[in-house]
């Protein structure tokens, strides 16, 4: 699917952290010292953050939009609707966005929607929010993406244990100049590579659900937390990615050369080296931002323009930029913006 | 250094293992050393080593050092 929406611009990205974190060292003590250094060595993850026991994600939605509203101005009277894109959300029902509309003083004129993405998932919310917008449905919107995801990981689970961690951002899309072009694809045939299986209707939990079953590789996994095959998911990454990026920037009407930034996912460390190579770009216009924060689901594009937006700004690399989620589903999908006007405020500890 | 040097030292600086693992019977998942990210980092140091770049299939058909052997010659490279 492609399409071009008009009367748009995102005018405001803010990120932020939860206090507390983890040096992936730490997991020496549970895992194989050489195993965790080779791990840590590869995915370029050196700590990352983990969310508090006694928040919900929204609860950090709440503090990070609340800051955003008194940093800009902005009431929630300013918005005529929400999105909130995540994968834990508060109740299974209602929505988390409607009961973020009450926490945040949205009107009750507001229209919310939850959307339940990861990796993919900042694409499907600026996509969403950008239909309400360029539709005249609403003049101002708030996008809220992130996760509590680091409870969703088995503790056993080495690989994902220390790449992922926990992180959240708030994004504001309203009328403006600008036409975004936006890509999105979908393939449901690989919804086993990244999966929780138990909990929802198909599989709901049970005695049996709480012991691990073998993968197709013979690795034990938990149904009722997240599993990925990493192998598959490079597969995917790396066959889908770099063809859907040359096709955006194509419908947009833009040279590979002319782009500032392309601000992708923040997958891992060679999975973004695999692709800057396949797309053919140097890794100082594809922004690596994740060292202290891991993988932060969809909240990681976000997370990493508020890390490196003062660099992006001194080399005027705003004004052309592709925004790219690859990952759950799975589904892929970019956009291309101009991101030179917008207030990108630094990470803010949570 | 020859090319099966090169092809070997990729090997053991990717996975982080000795000459005495290099058989080419030596497989994906076979020892913890080359699970998935050992994989990606295995291909990362073979594509430097001889300045190529995999087409997507051949990294998933690249499954033990024999295998790979085999793939090399589609990019003109003589083990």
């Amino acid at each position: 699917m492609k399409v071009k929406l008009s009367n748009l611009k995102i005018s405001h990205i803010a990120s932020g952290l939860p206090k507390h974190s983890i040096d992936i060292s730490e997991y020496e003590k549970f895992f194989n010292e050489k195993e965790v250094k080779r791990i840590k060595k590869s995915t370029g993850v050196e700590s990352v953050h983990v969310a508090d026991e006694s928040m919900c994600t929204s609860d950090y939605g709440v503090i990070l939009a609340k800051r955003l509203m008194q940093e800009s101005g902005f009431t929630g009277d300013d918005f005529e609707g929400i999105v909130f894109i995540s994968q834990t959300p508060d109740y299974r029902v209602p929505a988390t966005s409607v009961i973020l509309q009450d926490r945040l003083g949205l009107p009750q004129s507001a229209v919310a929607f939850d959307i339940n993405y990861g990796c993919s998932g900042y694409v499907y919310g600026l996509y969403q929010a950008a239909l309400l917008v360029s539709s005249g449905s609403c003049r101002r919107v708030l996008v809220f993406t992130g996760d509590t995801q680091l409870r969703m990981i088995h503790e056993q689970d080495r690989g994902n244990r220390m790449v992922l961690g926990d992180g959240f951002a708030v994004t504001v899309v309203e009328r403006g100049p600008q036409t975004m072009c936006f890509n999105i694809h979908s393939d449901g045939s690989g919804y086993q590579y990244i999966f929780m299986e138990a909990g929802g209707w198909r599989l709901p939990k049970s005695a049996e659900t709480e012991q691990p079953v073998m993968d197709k590789n013979g690795h034990p996994r938990w149904p009722e937390y997240t599993y990925m095959d990493g192998l598959e998911i490079m597969n995917f990454a790396l066959s889908q990615v770099p063809p859907m990026v040359k096709d955006t920037l194509e419908y947009a009407g833009w040279q590979l050369d002319e782009v500032g930034t392309f601000a992708m996912h923040q997958a891992n460390q060679l999975i973004l080296e695999f692709l800057a190579k396949r797309i053919g770009v140097s890794l100082d216009r594809m922004p690596i931002e994740l060292k202290h924060m891991g993988n932060t689901v969809s909240a990681s594009v976000p997370l990493m323009l508020s890390k490196a937006h003062k660099k992006l700004v001194a080399r005027k690399g705003l004004s052309k930029v592709l925004i790219c989620g690859f990952g759950v589903g799975l589904s892929w999908g970019a956009l291309t913006a101009d991101l030179s006007d917008t207030v990108i405020y630094d990470t803010w500890e949570l | 250094m020859t090319n099966m040097e090169k092809y070997k030292e990729a090997f053991k600086e990717a996975l982080e293992i000795d000459d005495s693992a290099l058989t080419d019977e030596l497989a994906f998942d076979s020892i913890p050393e080359w699970d998935s990210v050992g994989h990606m980092r295995l291909m990362a140091s073979i594509e430097d080593a001889f300045d190529i770049m995999f087409e997507t299939e051949d990294i998933m058909d690249f499954g033990t050092f024999g295998k790979g052997k085999e793939i090399l010659q589609k990019y003109d490279v003589e083990l």
